[in-house]
């Protein structure tokens, strides 16, 4: 493998890094909610993509709709039963109850689908494009291609519709919004099952070409988290950049270094970013 | 007034009750053993209570420090013949300089800057122990060269001799606690704890204050490290710095009351109780992940249900009496 | 010339696009009580937190003391005796009023003086010595102001800036609470820079008034004289509210 293709392959994968790091950015940003369950979320979009594919041979394009009402519904269930009472504030019970979630989602995972690893054998997962040197699946490229497009849509719901306005007031600040008289229990909802739609989106996407475990749910949280830190916390394109940086320089030092510490080097950059630019790239620095 | 002096004499009739532990008749070394875990475990709440409770500031990659302290003590006795009784501050050391890079580079941020940051260094130093296999033994762990009892290693066939440092150590962190809910620097942490700006408004250093109490856990976590790997005589990367031990470390606390010194005393007690019938269940059964499905189970309780713990209810049970 | 106290000098704060301070100059002598006025939004708060040091200011300097202070941490502000409240009170709810003073007592103590007796003092001086193991939230809204005074002036405190401490309280609880601030300026000799909205009640605390207005001080003297200043009475007008 050489640099180029490293970099190829870390943006294709970084899109799908992105597609759900912007889930669980718009989740902390609306209500700074730190959601550790959105990996699991995004495990079982992978499942539904899975058995979609498996059980019905319905092309993976299509199960798109499926995963993101699946994650959305589930989204709107753990946001009213057990998110709701947590909003506004990350405190250390809220970090447990997500951590508790996340944990739980896993086991059950494990108990329903098993513990080994599955993947699946998509018509046009097995094909690769060859450019010059280079190459990359046609799933890998479908994937990024989607991660792109619901980026964009979820730029231009939260910039260009009302709904994105009164989203991103509460935002800002709910109880003013409370005044001007926006039912920021509703708006939250929406945007919690939103941002969970948006994992299982992800993960139906990424279940394309990398297998599926249960223990993979917890295994990406960091990537959300350190995709989301590099954007700016709670900024939606940011987190999407974020995740194609987290992408590519995973693959670089995979190539460069040692596959099994290809994340470390992304340790150490949430660390350079925390001392240095904490806000993220895309980030206000707060009045402190 | 009456209370507290009742509740005095329980809390040294359990201490002496335990110490004599292998004297009594019904007592074997399954049951010393089984104690010792629980004192281990309620020994790491108290070291996480201390940031997390008293300074309110959410580790959740505490593992980290219990995993230095266990490794820096089991590497440099195998490969070096290093004795733990020097290594365990070669574990302390290592706990506390790692405390002072995260606690330098997010303290100086507010809100969950910090937690973020020691989930992932807590990852990363799992990743690297699992790398790094002539080290630290890789995924299968890293297991205490044996010599059989031996004072210079600190090692025993017996579990019974591990029962009084324990014991020890968690009535020394108790101690250690209640002093430090009263005292200046104990104060300044809970300060911080209620909130920043007002502490910073009545003079507290709120940078060095979480930092001091970020390095007084650790230091105390490590140590706890160091008598875990002399007891169980193996390590592994997921038992030292995996999520789940992070969450076992804070599960006392959280059950018995945050930030108060009976707490994790409590709740270490009652987890341990909750730990060994999930085992048997999960033998029994032969379900995996029922001890993992019980510990969420019993997080999301706590959190949705008894936010202070037992230790809440029990105070005011306790405050009422008298009347 | 007298030396002042405080010296702020061509201040200004923006945050983002909003000017919320603009090139802000004005002195307090050391003894003086000041009041600030200015309809909401005026910066009247934001000015608090640059002098106290919870935020920095985008340009322009402060002396204290005839020191520059413009990039003291605020904590260190607080041990030289610059001492705040907050708009919307801030106590640490979890300690006791006693320990609430306490945790600030600890910081300043004077040389020669323990922080029990000046935890003690300032407790007879607000006549809080009976609720001293109460939790905040078990205190009412007057007594959770005197406690955040308590640890204001607690240990060593030369100069107290307090936020519209007199909002919320009924018209006893508030002369009452004018009583001890003006007490303190009295036999302690403390400097009072005090934000206040309800007119009568800080032209009677204040011998000196300052008005914000956007960001800029628009008038700077005697009580009297100010309310009589025309551009007072259009800033007040034009927003109709805070005047009465
Ligand atoms: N942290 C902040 N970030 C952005 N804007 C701020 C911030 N703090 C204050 N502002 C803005 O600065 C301006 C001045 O606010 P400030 O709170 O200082 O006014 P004030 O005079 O204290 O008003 P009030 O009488 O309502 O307390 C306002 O427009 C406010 O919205
Ligand atoms: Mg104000």
């Amino acid at each position: 493998m050489n640099l180029a293709q490293a970099l190829l392959s870390g943006l294709l994968i970084g899109g799908v890094y992105g597609l759900f790091s912007i889930g669980f950015s718009l989740a902390f940003g609306v209500m700074r909610i730190v959601n550790f369950a959105h990996g699991g979320v995004v495990m079982l979009g992978m499942y539904v993509g899975l058995y979609a594919f498996d059980a019905s041979g319905i092309d993976l394009l299509v199960s798109i709709p499926a995963a993101l009402i699946a994650g959305g519904l589930l989204g709107a269930t753990l946001y009213v039963t057990f998110y709701a009472r947590f909003v506004g504030k990350a405190t250390l019970q809220q970090l447990l109850l997500a951590i508790a979630l996340g944990l739980i989602i896993q086991v059950l995972a494990q108990m329903a689908f098993g513990p080994n690893a599955q993947s699946i054998r998509s018509a046009w997962g097995s094909q690769y494009l060859i450019i010059g040197t280079m190459f990359a699946s046609y799933a890998q490229i479908a994937a990024f291609g989607v991660a792109v497009v619901a980026t964009l849509a979820v730029e231009a719901l939260l910039h260009g519709t009302r709904w994105g306005h009164a989203v991103r007031a509460v935002a800002d600040d709910a109880e003013a919004a409370g005044i001007v008289g926006l039912d920021a229990q509703r708006i939250n909802l929406g945007a919690f099952s939103l941002s969970c739609a948006l994992a299982a989106l992800a993960g139906s996407v990424l279940v394309t070409y990398y297998p599926v475990s249960p223990p993979v749910g917890f295994g990406l949280m960091p990537i959300a988290l350190i995709a989301t830190v590099i954007g700016g916390l709670g900024s939606v394109k940011g987190a999407f950049f974020g995740g194609l940086i987290c992408g590519v320089v995973e693959q670089v030092a995979s190539t460069a270094w040692t596959p099994a510490l290809q994340d470390v080097p992304l340790y150490a950059l949430l660390l350079i970013f925390l001392a240095v630019r904490p806000f993220g790239l895309f980030g206000r620095p707060s009045a402190h | 007034m009456m209370t507290r002096f009742s509740f005095n004499w329980i809390g040294i009739a359990c201490v002496l009750a335990v110490a004599s532990l292998p004297a009594w008749p019904f007592s074997d070394s399954y049951i010393v053993a089984a104690v010792i875990r629980t004192l281990i475990f309620i020994a790491l709440g108290q070291a996480w209570n201390v940031i997390a409770g008293i300074g309110g500031q959410l580790s959740l990659g505490h593992g980290v420090f219990f995993g230095l302290g266990a490794y820096a003590t089991a590497i440099l006795f195998n490969l070096w013949g290093v004795p733990p009784w020097i290594g365990v501050w070669a574990g302390m050391l290592a706990a506390a300089l790692v405390a002072v890079a995260i606690g330098g580079i997010t303290f100086r941020l507010r809100g969950v800057y910090f937690a973020l940051a020691t989930v992932v260094i807590s990852l990363a130093f799992e990743k690297l122990a699992r790398f790094f296999v002539d080290l630290t033994g890789g995924d299968a762990g890293f297991a205490l060269q044996f010599l059989g009892d031996s004072w210079w290693g600190l090692q025993s066939r017996e579990p019974t001799p591990f029962l009084w440092p324990a014991l020890a150590l968690v009535v020394g962190y108790y101690m250690l606690t209640r002093w430090l809910l009263r005292s200046r620097f104990g104060l300044e942490l809970q300060a911080v704890r209620d909130d920043e700006d007002a502490a910073t408004a009545a003079g507290v250093a709120v940078f060095r204050t979480k930092l001091m109490g970020l390095l007084l856990s650790a230091v105390m976590t490590a140590l706890v490290g160091t008598l875990h790997v002399q007891f169980y005589l193996t390590i592994d990367p997921g038992n030292a710095f995996g999520l789940f031990q992070a969450v076992q470390i804070q599960l006392p606390s959280l059950i018995g009351g945050l930030g108060t010194a009976i707490g994790p005393v409590l709740g270490g007690a009652v987890m341990i109780i909750a730990n060994e019938a999930t085992n048997w269940a999960s033998s029994r059964f032969d379900v995996p992940g029922l001890d993992v499905l019980a510990y969420g189970g019993l997080l999301l309780f706590i959190v949705i249900r008894a936010p202070e713990g037992l230790s809440g209810p029990l105070s005011a049970m306790l405050r009422r009496r008298p009347r | 010339m007298a030396a002042f106290l405080l010296e702020v000098a061509d201040v200004s704060k923006v945050f983002g696009g909003l000017v919320a301070l603009k090139s802000v100059s004005f002195a307090i002598e050391e003894g003086e009580v000041v009041g600030l006025i200015g309809p909401n939004g005026a910066g009247k708060s934001t000015l608090f937190e640059v002098v106290s040091g919870g935020m920095r200011p985008t340009g322009g300097t402060i002396r204290y003391q005839g020191e520059d202070i413009t990039n003291l941490p605020a904590h260190l502000r607080r041990r030289a005796g610059m001492s705040r409240t907050f708009q919307k009170i801030r106590l640490f709810n979890n300690l006791t009023v006693e320990q609430n003073l306490a945790v600030a007592a600890m910081q300043s103590t004077p040389a020669g003086r323990t922080w029990k007796s000046e935890v003690q003092s300032a407790l007879i001086r607000l006549r809080l010595t009976g609720l001293v193991d109460r939790k905040p939230s078990e205190l009412t809204l007057a007594d959770r102001k005197k406690v955040e005074i308590g640890r204001a002036i607690v240990g060593h405190c030369r100069m107290l800036m307090l936020d519209e401490s007199l909002s919320g309280l009924t018209r006893d609880e508030a002369d009452d609470l004018v009583g001890e601030i003006l007490a303190l300026n009295r036999d302690l000799g403390v400097t009072i820079l005090v934000v206040e909205h309800v007119m009568p009640v800080v032209m009677a605390m204040a011998r000196r008034l300052l008005v914000l207005d956007y960001g800029t001080i628009i008038a700077n003297g005697l009580p009297a004289e100010v309310a009589r200043n025309p551009d007072v009475i259009t800033a007040y007008l034009g927003t109709k509210k805070g005047a009465t």
